[in-house]
């Protein structure tokens, strides 16, 4: 499954626009220390996070992960939005909870 | 000169800290340990700050008016100002940026308010120990606009730490120093942390007992002995206030 369509099982909307290229979604991954996400998050992982501070996208960049999923309706700044957009990392943002994510991610198949 | 400080010390207003953490207690007991200044930073509240520094004032301490700042990433960060206005100024922002939650003083403590006697004149009913709304780059700007010095604290721990929520020190934060907790072993630190290097670090006590607070073991060189010279060491960008 790749990133559009995980965002659309999810009714998510792309907050970073159409992605430039479509990327396979390879797993999931839930956390909220940075520094944690960036041990233990594997490649190609999409990543749910309530944190929407600009250091997401370096963490999604530098374990090059599928995509960042911000859960509970929680708003964006648009300054990490830009700069997802400028590195080219899809944010994707739904009201559903990490649970409901991932439980949808599940019988996704991922 | 070098000078003996702790720049992380909370009082009974803090749930967490011990009842005993009054303004004359811990004013005397940095005496006795023979600090020269001392900081006191509460969770999200400077409601202390006016007791302890008149209680420093009298015995010669100097004295740095500061708060432990929790941002809306969950970091904790020592915000210090030039005097105890600026403190009041930085609390009546962080109170409308608190999530309005009474204090359960079952579970996490009383919040006490005293004056400069130790007497008990009030408690904080709103509860204190939460993440406020404020970023820390807001945070940190707001502090800058004061005059103040931001210090990200204990950043070699687990939680609460601006390494561990974020990851790693955003850009466009002006910081100088970063805190160090009491038992980090600093060169280790070092080592697992080279792209740190830039940054000085000062180990504070954290103190939530009178016995933390720290001996002379952290210095901090400084023009002269007085709260300007410890803002102005700190930050920088002082010079621009």
């Amino acid at each position: 499954m790749n990133v559009p369509e995980l965002s659309e099982k999810l009714g998510a909307r792309i907050l970073t626009g159409e992605p430039a290229q479509v990327i396979k979604v390879e797993g999931m991954y839930c956390c909220d220390l940075l520094s944690w996400v960036m041990s233990y998050a594997k490649k190609g992982s999409a990543w749910i996070t309530v944190h929407t501070h600009l250091n997401i996208v370096a963490v999604a960049t530098l374990m090059e992960l599928s995509c960042i999923i911000i859960p509970d309706g929680i708003e964006v700044d648009e300054t990490t939005i830009r700069k997802a957009v400028k590195e080219g990392v899809t944010i994707l943002g739904t009201k559903l909870s990490a649970y409901e994510i991932c439980c949808v991610a599940h019988d996704c198949g991922i | 000169m070098k000078y003996a400080v702790d720049l992380h010390i909370h009082s009974a207003l803090s749930p967490c800290a011990d009842k005993d953490m009054t303004p004359n207690n811990i004013v005397n007991m940095a005496k006795i340990k023979g600090l020269d200044v001392i900081a006191l930073t509460d969770h999200n509240s400077c409601a202390n700050l006016k007791a302890v520094s008149k209680c420093a004032e009298r015995s010669g301490l100097v004295f740095v008016p500061g708060m432990e700042l929790e941002t809306s990433e969950e970091v904790h960060l020592i915000c210090l100002f030039p005097d105890v206005a600026a403190a009041v100024e930085m609390q009546c922002i962080v109170y409308s940026a608190l999530p309005h939650m009474a204090n359960r003083d079952d579970i996490f403590g009383r919040q006490l308010i005293m004056d400069e006697t130790d007497r008990v004149i009030a408690e904080e009913s709103r509860m204190l120990l939460s993440a406020t709304a404020l970023t820390s780059e807001e945070a940190y700007s707001v502090v800058r606009r004061l005059g103040g010095a931001v210090i990200p604290a204990h950043v070699d721990r687990p939680s609460n730490s601006i390494l561990a929520n974020l990851g790693f020190i955003p850009e466009g934060l002006g910081l100088k120093y970063l805190e160090l907790s009491k038992y980090c072993d600093r060169v280790h630190f070092g080592v697992v942390h080279p792209e740190l290097g830039g940054y000085g670090t000062v180990i504070s006590s954290d103190a939530h007992d009178l016995g933390s607070i720290l001996e002379r073991e952290t210095f901090l060189e400084l023009s002269e002995l007085s709260c300007d010279a410890v803002i102005g060491c700190l930050s920088d960008l002082y010079k621009f206030r």
